[in-house]
C-alpha cells in the first residue's frame, strides 16, 4: 500500500493542516474550513436548526464514509485523536477500561435529544470543537474564559498519559457516533443475511432515557435563559441570542475571518453562557461591510446562519441612535456624511422645533446597524444600539 | 366607384402616415441635436440658427477654459514653460469656488506619507500661492490654509500676469471646434460677440467639463449637494457678557477679524447643469441665508451680526466626471498606489471609510495622480484639469477639493506647454521630460 494512504500518514498531515488552518492567519473565506468536517457538529446543528444547508455537505459525506468503515473520521481525519494516540503511547501505564460503562454513546444520545429541542448543550465536546478552543488563545489572547476553554486539548493528553485511550474510547461523543453508525452498518448487513442473529440493539431502553433527558435538559436551558437581561451586537444573521449561545462551539472562525475586525470574544460578561462567543465591538469605528457575509460562510455550526449580500439587507444587528445634542447640525453648521455613507437609505431628515436644521434619524425598518453612519460622523454622534428582546 | 373610393382613401391614409412618421423621425434628429446642449426643460421646440462667420480673436499655443483653481495653475504653468497661453474666465476675478464661491480653505494640502507621517503634499504653483497669501497676512491655519478671497483673487491676478498669461475675462466659452477627434479651440461669446479662439492644445478646466461634453467624450454626471456660501461680519462684536448669551456655531474664522464664513450643504441630488434648476436655487438660498441671519441677530447679544455677502458663484460640487484614459480609485488613494506617469500628489481632508475602517482625516495617506487621468479617452488635443477629471465617485471629496484641483491644473498647464514645444500629441509627450519640468517647477512628485 502506498505509504502516503497510511491511515497514520494521512492523519499526520490533516494535523498538522488543521493546527495551520487554527492559526489566525489570513485564510478569509477557508477560516474554520476544517470544523465542517465533523459529523458531530453537523448533526447537532441540523437536529437544532431543523434545516440542511450546502455548506453541511462534506460533513454528511464523512457521516456516509463512517456508516461503511468503521471509525473512519478517527483514523483519518481526527487531530485529537493524532495527540491523544502519541499521549496514550508515550504512557506506560496500561489499564483496563472494560469495566467503565460505554459514556459516549450516552452523551451522544443526550446531546441529539438536546439538539431536538434547539438547545445542542453538548456541542462542545465535539474534538474539533475542543482542538479549536486551543488555538483561540492565539488570537483572541489570553483571559480567564479563554484559559477555560483552552484547557479542554492538554487535558485529553494529560488525561492519555494517565489514562490511555480512555477518551477515544469511552467518552469521545463523535467515536460513540460513529460506533452507532457501525452497529447500524451492522444490523444493516445482518437482513441480508439472515442465518446470524443480531447481537445487540441500538433501541433500547437506555437510549429512550438518553434522549429523553437530552431533551428535558434542552428544555430547562430554554426556559433558564430566557430571563437574560442585556442584549449582545450580535454578528447578522446570528440565531436567536438563548440558542446562540449553546450552538455557537466557540472556534473564533467568524472572528478570525472578519474583515472589518469588529467582531470580538466575549470574555468577562457576568454571564458565562456568553463567554467566548463573538460580540460586534463598533467602539473602534470599524463598520459591517454591505458587500460581505465571510463570518456566515465560516461558522461551522449555523450560529451564524448563512446569508448572501442581498438577503444581507434584512439582517439586523442592532440601529443606530443619532445623538442630537452632538450632531454637527444642532449648530448652524453642515453635515450629511451619515446621510451619504448609508447603504440602506435609513437615515432621513426630519423636522424638528428645537433644532436650526432638519435632523437626521435612522429608519428603524431599514436600519441594520451595520455601524457605517457612525463610522464616518465627524463628532461621532451615532451609536449602535442592540435590539431589545421582548 | 366604389373601389376607386377605397383606394383613394388608402392612398390618402398611407401618404397621410408616412408623412407623420417623417415628421416624427425629423423631430427626433433635431431633438439628439439639442440634446447636446443639455435642454432638461423648456418648451421642447427648438430654432435653427442661420450660419454665419465667426471672428477668430487669437490664434494661440494653449487655451484654457476656466479660471477656477485649476484653470489658473494651468495657465500659469502653460505660460511660464514657455507657451503662448490664453485664459477663458466667465466671471470678473480668478480663483472659482475657492474665491468667488468662498470656499475659503485650500484643502488637501496634508497626507501621511510611506513612513506614516502626516506632511505638506502641496507645492508648485499651488504652494506658491498658498505661501504669498500666507505672507501677506491673508491665510490662516498650516493645514488647510483658510485665505481671503480678496487677497486670493489679487495674489492670482497678479501671478497671471506676471507670467504672460492672455486674460479674458467675462468670457464664456460656448462650443468646441472640433476637427473629427481633434479640438482646434472653442467658440467665445463676450460683451464683443460671438468670437472663436483657436489653439495647438484645450485644457479644460471649466469644472463640469463643457469642452469635453462639446468634444463627444463619454462622461459620468454626478447630481451632488449645491449650496451657497456667506460670510458673516461683526464676530467679534457679539456680546459674550449678555445675561441670555448663548453661544452659537457662526461658521469658521477668515483671516480678516470679526469676519466668519459660513458653509452651506445645501440641497441634495441636484443638477448643477440645468440653469433654471441653478436660478431657482439660487432664489432660494439667498433668501434662506438672510433669514437665518435675521434669526441669528434675534440671539441675545447677536445683535451687531450681519451678513457681509453671499458668494458670486453657486457652489456646484459636482457635475460631470470624464470616463478618461485611467479612472483613479478610492483603493488608489489608500493603498500608496504608484504611477509612472505620476504627475502630482494631493493629500486628504475629511475622514473616509475603507474596508470597513475608519480611516481619519489626520491619518489618510497622500495619493499620487497619474497623466491618464488627465487624458480623455477618444479626443485629441484635450487636457482635462480640476474637478471633472477621471476618478470614481467614491473619491470625489478629495478630488474636488481646492489642493487637488491645483495640482491637476498645474500639471495639465505644463504638459500642453510641452506638447507645443516639442509639436507632439498631448497623448504622446515626453512623461519623463514632463516630470523632470514639474520638479524644476517645485512640484512634489512623492
Amino acid at each position: 500500500m502506498n505509504p502516503f494512504l497510511r491511515s497514520s500518514n494521512v492523519r499526520l498531515i490533516a494535523t498538522l493542516l488543521a493546527i495551520l488552518l487554527s492559526l489566525p492567519l489570513a485564510w478569509r473565506g477557508f477560516t474554520g474550513i476544517y470544523l465542517r468536517l465533523s459529523p458531530f457538529i453537523m448533526l447537532n446543528s441540523v437536529l437544532a436548526m431543523k434545516m440542511l444547508a450546502w455548506l453541511t455537505i462534506p460533513a454528511i459525506i464523512i457521516l456516509i464514509v463512517s456508516f461503511l468503515k468503521k471509525r473512519w473520521f478517527c483514523r483519518y481525519l481526527c487531530p485529537v485523536g493524532w495527540f491523544c494516540d502519541k499521549a496514550a503511547s508515550q504512557s506506560s501505564l496500561k489499564k483496563n477500561f472494560s469495566r467503565v460503562p460505554d459514556f459516549k454513546i450516552w452523551l451522544l444520545w443526550i446531546s441529539i435529544g438536546a439538539a431536538i429541542s434547539g438547545f445542542p448543550i453538548l456541542i462542545l465536546l465535539d474534538p474539533l470543537a475542543i482542538f479549536s478552543g486551543f488555538f483561540r488563545l492565539f488570537s483572541t489572547g489570553f483571559s480567564p474564559p479563554a484559559l477555560l476553554l483552552a484547557a479542554g486539548l492538554p487535558l485529553l493528553i494529560v488525561s492519555n498519559l494517565l489514562y490511555p485511550f480512555l477518551w477515544c474510547n469511552k467518552l469521545c461523543p463523535l467515536g460513540g457516533l460513529q460506533d452507532v453508525l457501525s452497529t447500524f452498518r451492522k444490523r444493516f448487513s445482518l437482513k441480508f443475511q439472515p442465518e446470524k442473529t443480531a447481537t445487540e440493539s441500538p433501541l433500547n431502553r437506555r437510549l429512550f432515557i438518553a434522549v429523553s433527558s437530552g431533551l428535558l435538559a434542552g428544555l430547562v436551558s430554554a426556559a433558564t435563559g430566557g430571563t437574560r437581561k442585556q442584549a449582545f451586537l450580535r454578528p447578522p444573521g446570528s440565531v436567536s441570542e438563548n440558542m446562540f449561545n449553546y450552538l455557537c462551539i466557540r472556534c473564533g472562525s467568524c472572528i478570525n475571518a472578519c474583515p472589518s475586525k469588529i467582531l470580538f470574544s466575549n470574555a468577562g460578561s457576568n454571564q458565562p453562557l456568553t463567554w467566548m462567543t463573538p460580540e460586534i465591538d463598533f467602539s473602534n469605528y470599524g463598520y459591517c461591510q454591505e458587500d460581505c457575509n465571510l463570518c456566515s460562510t465560516v461558522c461551522p455550526s449555523g450560529a451564524i446562519s448563512y446569508f448572501n449580500e442581498r438577503s444581507k439587507r434584512d439582517l439586523k444587528i442592532g440601529y443606530a441612535r443619532i445623538d442630537h445634542e452632538n450632531c454637527l447640525l444642532a449648530e448652524p453648521s453642515e453635515c450629511n456624511r451619515c446621510l451619504e455613507a448609508c447603504s440602506y437609505q435609513a437615515i432621513n431628515f426630519q423636522t424638528f422645533e428645537t433644532f436650526w436644521h432638519e435632523m437626521p434619524v435612522a429608519d428603524t425598518i431599514k436600519c441594520t446597524g451595520c455601524g457605517t453612519c457612525a463610522a464616518i460622523c465627524p463628532p461621532l454622534a451615532i451609536k449602535i444600539i442592540p435590539l431589545e428582546i421582548t | 366607384m366604389k373601389r376607386r373610393d377605397f383606394l383613394t382613401r388608402f392612398m390618402a391614409a398611407t401618404g397621410a402616415l408616412t408623412l407623420g412618421m417623417g415628421c416624427k423621425r425629423r423631430a427626433d434628429q433635431s431633438a439628439t441635436e439639442t440634446d447636446r446642449f443639455t435642454l432638461t426643460a423648456g418648451t421642447g421646440k427648438t430654432i435653427t440658427e442661420p450660419a454665419r462667420n465667426i471672428p477668430v480673436l487669437a490664434e494661440t499655443d494653449v487655451l484654457v477654459v476656466g479660471g477656477g483653481p485649476a484653470g489658473s495653475a494651468a495657465a500659469i504653468a502653460a505660460a511660464r514653460t514657455g507657451a503662448e497661453t490664453y485664459l477663458v474666465e466667465r466671471y470678473n476675478h480668478l480663483g472659482g469656488l475657492w474665491t468667488g464661491g468662498l470656499v475659503l480653505p485650500l484643502l488637501s494640502t496634508h497626507g501621511v506619507d510611506r513612513e506614516k507621517r502626516r506632511r505638506q503634499v502641496i507645492f508648485g504653483i499651488g504652494g506658491e500661492m498658498a505661501q504669498r497669501l500666507a505672507d501677506m497676512g491673508m491665510a490662516i491655519h498650516e493645514i488647510n490654509p483658510v485665505i481671503d478671497p480678496e487677497a486670493g483673487k489679487y495674489v492670482l491676478d497678479d501671478m497671471i500676469d506676471d507670467a504672460g498669461v492672455k486674460m479674458l475675462y467675462h468670457t464664456m466659452a460656448v462650443n468646441a471646434i472640433m476637427q473629427n477627434n481633434t479640438v482646434r479651440g472653442v467658440f467665445i461669446e463676450s460683451k464683443s460677440g460671438r468670437m472663436a479662439i483657436l489653439a495647438k492644445v484645450v485644457i479644460d478646466c471649466t469644472g463640469d467639463g463643457d469642452v469635453f461634453h462639446w468634444a463627444g467624450e463619454d462622461y459620468d454626471v454626478m447630481k451632488y449637494h449645491i449650496g451657497l456660501v456667506h460670510r458673516l461680519g461683526n464676530i467679534d462684536r457679539i456680546d459674550t457678557g449678555n445675561p441670555d448669551y448663548k453661544p452659537l456655531r457662526l461658521g469658521e474664522p477668515t483671516p480678516i477679524p470679526g469676519v466668519n464664513w459660513v458653509n452651506m450643504g445645501g440641497e441634495r441630488e441636484q443638477d448643477g447643469l440645468d440653469v433654471e434648476n441653478l436660478s431657482r436655487l439660487q432664489l432660494q438660498y439667498r433668501r434662506n441665508i438672510w433669514e437665518s441671519v435675521e434669526k441669528i441677530k434675534r440671539n441675545p447679544g447677536h445683535e451687531q451680526v450681519f451678513l457681509l455677502d453671499t458668494a458670486s458663484q453657486l457652489g456646484v460640487r459636482m457635475s460631470r466626471i470624464m470616463e478618461g484614459e485611467y479612472k483613479l480609485t478610492l483603493e488608489d488613494s489608500m493603498t500608496y498606489k504608484s504611477f509612472d506617469d505620476v504627475i502630482g500628489v494631493s493629500g486628504a481632508w475629511t475622514t473616509m471609510l475603507f474596508n470597513g475602517r475608519r480611516i481619519p482625516e489626520e491619518e489618510r495617506p497622500m495619493w499620487q495622480i497619474p497623466y491618464r487621468s488627465l487624458l480623455p479617452k477618444k479626443t485629441d488635443n484635450l487636457l482635462v484639469a480640476g474637478r471633472c477629471f477621471c476618478f470614481e465617485r467614491e473619491l470625489t471629496e478629495d478630488t474636488r477639493s481646492v489642493g487637488s484641483c491645483l495640482i491637476t491644473g498645474h500639471a495639465a498647464g505644463t504638459a500642453a506647454a510641452i506638447s507645443v514645444l516639442d509639436r507632439e500629441n498631448v497623448r504622446n509627450i515626453n512623461i519623463k521630460k514632463l516630470q523632470d519640468l514639474l520638479v524644476d517647477q517645485d512640484v512634489w512628485l512623492g
